[in-house]
């Protein structure tokens, strides 16, 4: 039953114990269900459908979109912790060092745990993509590995 | 990017996060379409690091010897 391949009457019954008419399924929250006729992912959680098939993610996004933002608060130091702030308005810089992603702290500590979760997917591989989701919409991040929790976040599409 | 997609699934070391991802920034920039067709079908020993470290200097516009900075900022309300 805790795996879900028994529902709570049909362990009763295995007990010869009468069925309490319980007729829901438990899913667990953790999960989302893939469809794999239509490649849709539906998160439970957040009552979000997504498409995996090339033709969209969700059905209101605006899609490629990389968050490439001007300097501003907190900085990102070596292996993801805090590296103090950054000065704003501190001189103008023309190239593309100019450049920065940017992410929320909640979601930068949520993307982070996931991939060093999976990072056998991503072990020996340089430039790498996670597919997760921060608050009701679906996003890629692309990111340098250098290493196992040691992540330059270098792109961000949704 | 139905080629696209197939030519990312057949790539040696290809997962799914991947194919999302480079799909994503191929509708980023779909003038850049062909050229990275061109450069999978050209190099059909690419791995998923060749693939994305080609998006990352040709769609994108990095230098991964000096990326872009994280910034972090403060968790934004969520939207109702």
């Amino acid at each position: 039953m805790y795996n879900n391949f028994l529902q709570l009457d049909e362990v009763r019954y295995a007990e010869d114990k009468e069925p309490l008419g319980f007729e829901y399924m438990r899913l667990g929250l953790n999960d989302v269900l893939y469809d794999s006729k239509t490649k849709t992912v539906y998160t439970p959680n957040m009552n979000a459908l997504a498409n995996l098939d090339g033709s969209g993610l969700t059905s209101d996004e605006v899609r490629g979109i990389m968050e490439l933002r001007k300097k501003m608060n907190w900085v990102k130091g070596s292996k993801g912790r805090f590296a103090g702030s950054v000065p704003m308005g501190g001189g103008a810089i023309s190239d593309d060092s100019d450049k920065t992603i940017k992410l929320e702290k909640g979601e930068y500590a949520k993307i982070v745990s996931e991939i060093n979760t999976n990072y056998r997917k991503y072990d020996g591989k340089r430039i790498c993509y996670h597919f997760s989701y921060w608050k009701n919409n679906f996003y890629t991040y692309k990111f340098i590995n250098n290493g196992f929790d040691d992540y330059r976040f270098i792109g961000k599409w949704s | 990017m139905e080629e696209l997609e197939i030519l990312l699934k057949g790539v040696s070391d290809s997962y799914s996060d991947f194919v999302v991802g480079v799909m994503a920034e191929a509708r980023s920039s779909p003038e850049k379409l062909d050229e990275l067709i061109a450069f999978i079908k050209n190099n059909p020993e690419a791995t998923t690091s060749d693939i994305g470290e080609w998006t990352a200097v040709n769609i994108q516009g990095i230098d991964l010897e000096n990326p872009p900075e994280l910034v972090l900022v403060d968790d934004e309300p969520e939207e109702s």
